[in-house]
């Protein structure tokens, strides 16, 4: 009785270590400590380094719902960082993260906005793409986060239209506030 | 007693072992999702914005590549000072119908997806796949805009996106069930809408055609 019960601990030690932690919102990576802040190099100007910094507080306001803590805090710092903020050219899209991957963890996240090919602002203006509004979809990828559905299968949220983790962006248009999805995708993403 | 019991209990500890050691060694690479963001364009704006529009099937996939993109960490992206790579992976298309560009009879999409080392990623929306037929909307590079610029056929029935669906006429929509599509390309396992709109290649061309021409 006792060997079986031995047993059974095993077994479900083992089931532990074997179960997977990836949610449907999920890249597929998070950061390994969720408590330690994620800075970001950003060389800009300040017009575009508050908008980006603006992105990141959004998600900094969302805490662990049981602790209460800020859980991956992200910064834009002038000093020299790993992570770093980009601008680019030729390519199709308007905005990319680029992440490098360490075991089973997020270890960098670089993030590139393309102004060689797409025109930015500050707030919504004809054919331009709104900073602030492309800078908190950005860093959603940065802590983890998928987008909420992609192109061609059905939307998983009924908020989906006003997600800051929805595929594509619009010009003249602004779209900064988390929804209560895009919120809980965080929550989710760094519940244990 | 004391020492099978003991035994019994070296050899699960054992065995654990072993099976997480082998778990570590050969664990399939994590997935990871597409983290671009593209413009939210419609049929008629793709079409503009395309060099190629091409209506073909899928002959080969080639390994993956790494694409570059030289970055500035000035608002000046010429200012080039640094260079980072994500995964592509060229598709060769032959083409039954060439709808806007050069007539050719191949051209390579790159598809933004891939295996690196450390991780697998996943094309958005549809994945290439040997055989697929598909309408491609690329830029003179051979890139498209996401999920978007892609448009797989089945049947003669073009699988239709949101965005596209406002600008074909309702009578001329019609509907397959999501299986059809996951039998025929095993597209994604993930796809959780029961039924896809479709709308027939000659219909969906014609459209097409409008905005370019
Ligand atoms: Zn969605
Ligand atoms: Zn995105």
């Amino acid at each position: 009785m006792r060997v079986r019960k031995r047993f059974f601990i095993l077994a479900v030690m083992v089931a532990i270590v074997f179960t997977s932690t990836a949610s449907a919102k999920s890249l597929g990576y998070r950061w390994s400590n969720k408590y330690s802040t994620i800075y970001f190099y950003c060389g800009f100007n300040s017009v575009w380094t508050n908008a980006i910094q603006a992105g990141m507080n959004s998600w900094n306001s969302v805490k662990e719902i049981s602790t209460s803590k800020t859980i991956v805090p992200m910064y834009v710092t002038t000093s020299s960082s790993k992570n770093k903020i980009y601008t680019t050219s030729n390519q199709t899209w308007i905005a990319k993260m680029i992440p490098t991957y360490s075991g089973s963890n997020l270890s960098k996240a670089d993030v590139a906005f393309n102004n060689g090919d797409y025109t930015f602002s500050v707030g919504a203006a004809a054919n331009k793409y709104d900073i602030q509004s492309i800078a908190v979809h950005e860093f959603g990828h940065a802590i983890g986060l998928a987008h909420c559905h992609e192109i061609g299968k059905k939307c998983s949220s009924s908020s989906c239209s006003q997600n800051i983790m929805q595929p594509t962006s619009k010009v003249n248009n602004i779209r900064r506030g988390l929804t209560s999805y895009d919120k809980e995708s965080k929550q989710v993403e760094y519940y244990n | 007693m004391m020492k099978k019991k003991k035994i019994v209990t070296l050899v699960a500890i054992a065995l654990s072992a072993i099976v997480i050691w082998a778990y570590n060694e050969y664990k399939p690479l994590p997935v990871v999702y597409c983290t671009s963001t593209y413009p939210d364009y419609s049929v008629k704006e793709l079409a503009i914005e395309s060099e190629n529009i091409v209506y073909g099937k899928v002959v080969s996939i080639a390994p993956t590549q790494m694409h570059e993109v030289r970055v500035s960490t000035t608002l000046d992206p010429t200012k080039v000072e640094d260079v980072l790579y994500y995964p592509v992976t060229p598709v060769t298309i032959s083409i039954k119908d060439s709808i806007k560009g050069d007539e050719l009879s191949k051209i390579i999409y790159f598809e933004e997806s891939g295996v690196t080392d450390t991780y697998i990623q996943k094309a958005q929306g549809y994945q290439m796949s040997q055989g697929m037929e598909v309408v491609l909307f690329l830029n003179e590079e051979g890139y498209g805009w996401g999920s978007q610029s892609v448009y797989p056929v089945i049947d003669d029935q073009v699988v239709l996106q949101d965005k596209a669906i406002n600008e074909i006429p309702s009578n001329k929509i019609n509907s397959i069930s999501a299986d059809v599509i996951e039998e025929k390309y095993s597209i994604s396992s993930s796809y959780e809408a029961e039924n896809v709109s479709t709308t027939s290649l000659d219909e969906f061309l014609k459209l097409v055609n409008s905005y370019i021409n």
